[in-house]
């Protein structure tokens, strides 16, 4: 019975150091991603639905983004603005329009440093009545 | 022999007093600015641009080109041809339901009432839509106003000044007219929204003679209009739909010969159904 209890505290301290290391390495990984390009492939729906692109932690407060668009669907343009809290917060964010194939812009943003869950939210620039694939790439800084 | 009533000229004779085409359409225009119609040209003229300012509230654009661009495109583009048939087809859609027509037929011949009609209805419908186009472009394009928190900010898109205002010619169709000369833009941008609208309500116009069911007919435009553009973005061609060859702004631009398919297609319809649709009018059983 004491063992048991024993094996019961070693397996969840074994489990909160791994959790703890695993976060500390995962965490630097993001991070990492924030300061460099990271690709994107998105599929946007119809009809202007936004989509967002994989999360990034950003590392400067304030520091503006930078997209880069490689191609659009068709002939379409695309809207972009960084957002938080994986894409529900947008407030902080300067949205840009009509990105074409090859352009680029910064991403302004008010956001804190440090705060992870920041995407790029894309969205179709007119009326879509098909879904668009939109490929580029992004950082938050 | 009946004399021709008040001045209607039968039969190809002139009286003293009887009223020329244009006359004849001023007045039906005149018969057409109705309260519903003043309300429906401020919703459209200065609702529309004001939905669209909301809209883009907190961006940035490059030019203020862009930012017209965008104001003009607001989510009432897609139901533009009802709109317009709002504006141009009630008078005629009255006459037709109240049996209005079918009295006019017996003193005068029905073939250029009709016409005066439709002409009117495309007058009535044109206005509207040239202001919608013309008024953001003087206040926006010519005067530099950028409404609320919206900034206009090359800077941020990575360009100069001069590279944004370069970039504004290559921006959407139609704005090829901006490098040459920025008013000459305004000027046929705005002409060609209205001449879309006005095509719109002449085609509902006619449909109402050749379709039985008069709400129906007047859904014609809008099926048009949505159906093609729907069509042509399933085979991966969205700039040859009506939508965008009306309201370009957000795509890529395409050479100033597209905008024609629109012109094809809307005066192909009104043709047709001019031709087809008005053939027996005079003896048309809806009309009996």
């Amino acid at each position: 019975m004491e063992n048991s209890s024993r094996l019961k505290i070693r397996l969840s301290r074994i489990l909160a150091v791994s959790v703890v290391v695993a976060g500390l390495v995962g965490v630097g990984g993001v991070a990492w991603a924030g300061n460099s390009y990271v690709a994107f492939n998105l599929t946007l729906p119809v009809a202007q639905v936004a989509g967002n692109t994989a999360s990034q932690t950003k590392a400067t407060t304030g520091l503006a983004g930078n997209i880069h668009i490689t191609s659009v669907g068709s002939t379409y343009t695309v809207d972009a603005q960084m957002c938080s809290l994986f894409g529900l917060y947008c407030g902080g964010g300067t949205k840009v329009f009509g990105l074409n194939d090859g352009q680029s812009s910064t991403l302004q943003n008010s956001y804190g440093g440090g705060g992870s869950g920041m995407v790029a939210q894309l969205r179709i620039g007119s009326f879509n009545s098909v879904s668009v694939q939109v490929i580029g790439s992004w950082r938050s800084r | 022999m009946a004399q021709p009533l008040n001045g209607e000229a039968g039969a190809g004779v002139r009286y003293r007093g009887a009223r020329t085409l244009p006359t004849k359409c001023a007045r039906s225009v005149r018969e057409v600015i109705t309260p519903l119609w003043i309300s429906l040209t401020v919703m459209i003229v200065v609702g529309s641009p004001a939905l669209g300012a909301a809209l883009v509230d907190g961006g940035a654009f490059r030019s203020t080109l862009e930012l017209y661009g965008r104001i003009t495109t607001t989510p009432l583009i897609l139901v533009f041809p009802i709109l317009a048939v709002a504006l141009g087809c009630g008078r005629l859609f009255a006459e037709v339901s109240h049996r209005f027509i079918v009295n006019v037929r017996v003193r005068t011949d029905l073939i250029p009432y009709i016409g005066t009609k439709v002409v009117a209805s495309g007058m009535a419908a044109f206005a509207p839509f040239f202001a919608l186009a013309a008024v953001p472009f003087v206040l926006i394009v010519a005067l530099g106003y950028v409404p609320g928190t919206t900034i206009v900010s090359p800077e941020i898109y990575e360009l100069t000044a001069a590279e944004a205002q370069a970039a504004a010619g290559s921006y959407a169709t139609f704005t090829q007219l901006y490098a040459v000369a920025p008013p000459l833009f305004g000027l046929v941008y705005s002409i060609w929204v209205g001449l879309n609208a006005a095509l719109c309500a002449a085609l509902g116009s006619l449909s109402l003679f050749a379709i039985p069911n008069r709400f129906v007919a007047l859904l014609v435009p809008f099926a048009t209009y949505f159906g093609e553009s729907l069509v042509v973005s399933l085979l991966g061609h969205p700039e040859y739909g009506l939508v965008y060859l009306v309201f370009p702004f957000g795509l890529a631009q395409g050479s100033l010969v597209t905008p024609l398919i629109a012109l094809v297609l809307l005066s192909s319809g009104v043709l047709l159904l001019g031709r087809f649709g008005l053939g027996g009018v005079q003896a048309l059983e809806r009309l009996t």
